[in-house]
């Protein structure tokens, strides 16, 4: 284990890793657990339940979608990290020479700062309980409020400054609270169930009974909230197999499976995915579904509703204000607000309405009190430390002269700027859908660059063989994939979250192609070259 | 010796942080005891798991590496 943990730190950024260096299967399921334990699960689960999302539904698709992804690192990414034992970005250099390495780097990084933000705004959620500040609401894409700015770029600014200064301790401060986070995201769900129990008055003594209050109070399924899509089953199984699609389909993980000993380690990311994507999406849903049990229209919305709409007039009185509220209640006197500002009857400014939000520091606090609010930072802070600094990777290989110390510190501020605007949080599903679908084509490119290209008669590692710093066939066929899958979105209507499936086959199709094409090109200006 | 305190210290906060919702849960205690006990455990969490806690891991072998 000591020898482990000493050969670890060695970096093997520009050779494969060698035998010496190889780590254990414990190794990979500890960081796996970790990594994906992270402040964005807290936005993720209660997403699903604003979705709409049934009990059912949710708990097949996480089991299905989960076992995908696990599936997808051990047969796709692992096979070739165990083989050849290089970095990703080494491999795609190999593959698409130097320039066009650069341009997957801005588009990765880019990526990157986006997710950080993500995890800077789940993180100022936090001082909204202790400060009492205005918080952004689920369909807000600007900041709301001064007090929100201030919040998100006091947070950004603390985890980007220590980012730029002491990585390497918040990544050990990351592993010693690991442990900690995983046993207080299952105590969200627990405190959650409890007050599910109490608040509807069901008596659980069977597992009928516990399942009829999942089916009956917490997942109902049903409408999704005002500006918020519909998830089914599938929505849920796609989501969950793609949300690291860039880590395994899109083999960014060759980075970490080159130190494993076989390839089968991969299975020790069932870890991350049944703990962080089952476990703690499923406790965070809890805590916004109780959130969402406990809220009752307002004295405003059951005036509007029995004034303008024959559904509610002869509705008891009673009865409305008791009644949770539903996705379709907020939509009817969402849609009755909206034709008394086109008659004229109020402003728009005027308008009351407004959808629940999940913010993951009240729902956090409300269930485990101050130990809670500590999780939401911690979890948002652990892991928006790595990924600035991996960002700040991605950016320093563009411009290599530059300190890491300042491409990290802009790196976090760009993050920060990102994190002020709510719109990558409360949009995180979509965003999560976006980020895989950019980064999956290169990792057809390398599946099939390794696996099929010289059986086809054709030369891996094309860069490195022919010395070319930009591999057209590599580059049209990450473009080209993007421009399917936007119009496959847009034009046929597949959702974000399943275009990737069939893009992944565009990609790999594209590339054998391409490379059949560009490679008798580039061998034949080769050979008059020569010959003249 | 002492690291074997530290180690057992560890568990039990780790046991104090879990153990006040699955009270809750029973209907053993309050909400407020639950959140009371659980910033303790933490606290105690905190306080002692850095003194044993190996340092590294294969965590550092991802996020150290350069593109």
């Amino acid at each position: 284990m000591v020898e482990e943990q000493a050969t670890a730190s060695e970096e093997f950024e520009r050779q494969p890793v060698p035998a010496r260096s190889l780590l254990g299967f414990k190794s990979f399921v500890g960081m796996y657990a970790g990594e994906h334990c992270a402040g964005t699960e807290l936005m993720i689960g209660p997403l699903f339940v604003a979705s709409g999302v049934s009990a059912v539904n949710l708990i097949v698709g996480l089991l299905l979608g989960n076992l995908l992804a696990v599936l997808s690192w051990m047969l796709l990414t692992a096979p070739i990290a165990t083989r050849a034992r290089l970095t990703l970005y080494f491999q795609l250099e190999q593959i698409c020479g130097r320039r066009l390495v650069t341009l997957y780097n801005l588009a990765n990084g880019v990526m990157f700062c986006f997710l950080a933000g993500a995890m800077v705004t789940v993180s100022a959620t936090a001082l909204g309980p202790i400060f009492r500040l205005q918080m952004p609401q689920l369909t807000d894409l600007y900041p709301n409020s001064l007090g929100w700015v201030v919040a998100a770029s006091v947070v950004g600014v603390a985890i980007s400054v220590v980012a730029a200064f002491g990585y390497q301790s918040v990544a050990r401060f990351a592993n010693i609270a690991s442990p900690w986070m995983v046993l207080v995201f299952l105590a969200f769900g627990i405190v959650a169930a409890k007050q599910f129990v109490d608040a509807s008055g069901a008596q659980i003594d069977s597992w009928d009974s516990a399942w009829n209050l999942a089916t009956t109070a917490i997942w109902k399924g049903g409408e999704p909230l005002p500006g918020q899509i519909k998830f089914t089953f599938w929505h849920v199984t796609f989501f969950a197999w793609f949300c690291n699609m860039a880590m395994h389909i899109g083999m960014s993980d060759l980075t970490v499976f080159r130190f494993a000993r076989k390839s089968h380690y991969a299975v020790a990311t069932g870890a991350g995915m049944y703990v962080g994507h089952f476990m703690a999406w499923i406790a965070a849903s809890m805590l916004f579904a109780y959130q969402l049990y406990e809220t009752r229209p307002s004295e405003y919305m059951i005036q509007l509703l029995r004034d303008h709409s024959s559904k509610y007039a002869d509705v008891d009185l009673g009865v409305l204000h008791n009644m949770p509220l539903s996705a379709d209640t907020l939509r009817d006197a969402m849609a009755i607000e909206e034709q008394l500002v086109q008659a004229g009857t109020i402003t728009a400014a005027q308008k009351q309405i407004s959808v629940p939000t999940p913010l993951p520091g009240e729902l956090a606090y409300n269930a485990c009190g101050i130990a809670g609010l500590l999780c939401v930072i911690i979890a948002g802070w652990t892991t928006a430390n790595p990924t600035i600094y991996r960002a700040g990777l991605a950016f320093q290989a563009i411009v290599p002269r530059t300190s890491r110390f300042a491409v990290t510190l802009f790196t976090g501020l760009l993050a920060t700027v990102a994190g002020i605007f709510p719109a990558i949080a409360m949009k995180l599903l979509d965003f999560v859908a976006i980020y895989g679908m950019i980064l999956m084509p290169m990792g057809a490119v390398i599946f099939v660059d390794f696996w099929l290209l010289r059986r086809l008669g054709l030369q891996s590692s094309y860069a490195a063989y022919s010395r070319t710093t930009f591999n057209w066939a590599a580059g049209l066929t990450w473009l080209l994939t993007l421009a399917m899958c936007v119009l496959m979105n847009k034009v046929v209507g597949i959702e974000i979250f399943f275009v990737s499936l069939p893009g992944w086959f565009i990609a790999a199709v594209l590339y054998i192609v391409l490379s059949k094409m560009y490679q008798k090109k580039v061998h034949a200006e080769a050979a008059v070259t020569a010959a003249s | 010796m002492l690291r074997t305190l530290l180690q057992l210290l560890s568990w039990l906060a780790l046991l104090a942080t879990i153990l006040p919702p699955l009270l809750f849960l029973t209907g053993g205690i309050e909400l407020v005891q639950c959140h009371v006990s659980m910033l303790t455990a933490t606290f105690l969490w905190f306080v002692v798991t850095p003194c044993w806690m190996e340092r590294q891991s294969a965590q550092s072998a991802q996020t150290a590496e350069a593109p």
